[in-house]
Formats: C-alpha cells, structure tokens, sequence
C-alpha cells in the first residue's frame, strides 16, 4: 500500500476519520522505527512490543489533539519511540536493583534478517551487533545524543529539548562519544561499513 | 566544549539549522558518519504478522475516541 500525500496530509486524513491515513504512516515509517528500536533493544519480542506501544501512543497523541504539526512527523515519532526504550531501560534497572538478579542477553531471541542472502545477512547481522554492542559501552547520555542524532535524525536542538541539557551539552556530549567510538573501533579493529 | 564555545553559541542565538552548521563544522557529522554505518545498510524489516496485529490493535482503539 503506497499514497504518495505527504505525513501532514496522512495525519490529518487520520485525525478526520480516515483509517488508511495512519495505515499508510505505518507502511511508510516502519522499518525506520524499528531498526531504530532494534539497535536499542537485544530482544526481538521486546522491540515488537515497543514498536506496538510506540503507535499506539501516537494514535492517541493524534486523536487527542496532542501533536502539533510541525512537518516532522518521523522525528516526533521516534522521540516516543526513544522515551518507551529508555523507560524500559529505567524501570528494567529498577527491578534489578530489586531482585538483585544478574541481567544475561538471550542470544536465542537475537534477532534474524530475512531478506537478501545468507552472507550478506550474516554480514549485516554483525554489523548490527558490533554497533550495537559499540552503542552499550557509552556511557548513557552519550549514547543517547549519538542514537537520536544518527539514527532518529533529529537536530541538536531538538536533542536538546529531548534530553532537557543545553545545546552546547549536547554537543559535548556528541564530540566525547565521537572520541570514545573512534578509540574503541581502533582497539577491536572494527569495520562498521557494508560492501 | 569550553566556556567560550558556550558563549559562542549563546550570543548568536543559535537555533536548529545553525546548531547542525556547527556540528559540520566541528566535523562532528562528517565523524559520526564515518564512524556508524548509515540507516540504509542496516535496516530491518518488522515481521508483517506484527504489523497487521498493530493495525488490527488501533482499529480497536480508535473506537474508544
């Protein structure tokens, strides 16, 4: 299903009644969102979750007059698909002070691609999780700004507002992940490039 | 970021497009994307059993608004 209207024609056909305006949203931005999610998240079921969770916190944010329209949909979307992952992160580390349990990633629910072929997957899959796991060892507010920078798109103002800090913090806070990425790649010899 | 840098900012009122001029200009964007490979080449697909579920999901919801 492909409209060619535009997000802000696609949100108020929504907002009027019209179902397909956010079908169409959906189909449009859903492998953005979820790759998004993905990067965040080690576990398939828990990224699915979120990625429901995410739109449906945005039909109700359109249906209740809660989104203003500022031609930005995608980033206003991944803004709440960000708050839901690092709400998880909170209440997961809440709960693990609790419990007192240690916390082990579940390689079975790693993620499989489906498409292209086996190498270029198996390539591709590694890359993901090098990035990923390059991601983990920053510390929080770094990786924070690199993720909503890089891969939600949004501008270091917006990041700003998102993380309540200055621009100028922002910014830092981009330049020290910067130094700290580049030095961890030199030491593992990491390729993040696809061929 | 030193002081000046702050006061930099602060005294051109920076504001979206010119903060991300800076970032280019620090090399910040040009490093990043050197660094981290780009959406594209990583992109991942959500199974379509989820997204019909999603869709099936808000058609419920929407009947509550």
């Amino acid at each position: 299903m492909k409209s060619n209207s535009t997000d802000q024609e696609l949100v108020r056909q929504f907002i009027n009644g019209n179902l397909s305006g956010i079908e169409n949203l959906i189909h449009r931005h859903k492998k953005k969102v979820f790759t998004y999610i993905s990067i965040y998240v080690r576990d398939q079921s828990l990224a699915e979750d979120i990625f429901q969770e995410t739109f449906l916190k945005v039909i109700h944010s359109l249906k209740t007059g809660k989104y203003t329209d500022n031609g930005k949909f995608l980033s206003w979307v991944m803004r709440i698909a960000h708050n839901l992952i690092i709400d998880h992160f909170r209440r997961e580390k809440q709960m693990r002070m609790l419990s007192n349990d240690d916390y082990e990633a579940d390689i079975l629910n790693e993620k499989k691609f489906a498409e292209d072929n086996i190498e270029d997957n198996l390539v591709k899959e590694q890359i993901v999780n090098d990035v990923r796991s390059l991601l983990e060892k920053l510390p929080d507010d770094q990786r924070e700004v690199v993720m909503l920078r890089h891969y939600a798109g949004l501008s270091f103002k917006e990041i700003a507002e998102q993380t309540d800090v200055s621009i100028n913090t922002a910014l830092g806070r981009m330049r020290y992940a910067l130094i700290n990425m580049r030095k961890m790649i030199e030491e593992k010899s990491l390729n993040l490039t696809i061929n | 970021m030193d002081e000046n840098f702050t006061r930099f900012l602060l005294f051109y009122d920076i504001d979206t497009s010119q903060t991300d001029l800076i970032a280019d200009a620090f090399g910040l964007e040009i490093c990043l994307n050197s660094l981290l490979p780009d959406f594209d080449s990583i992109i991942e697909q959500p199974d379509d059993k989820l997204v019909n579920k999603l869709l099936i999901d808000i058609e419920k919801a929407i009947s509550r608004y």
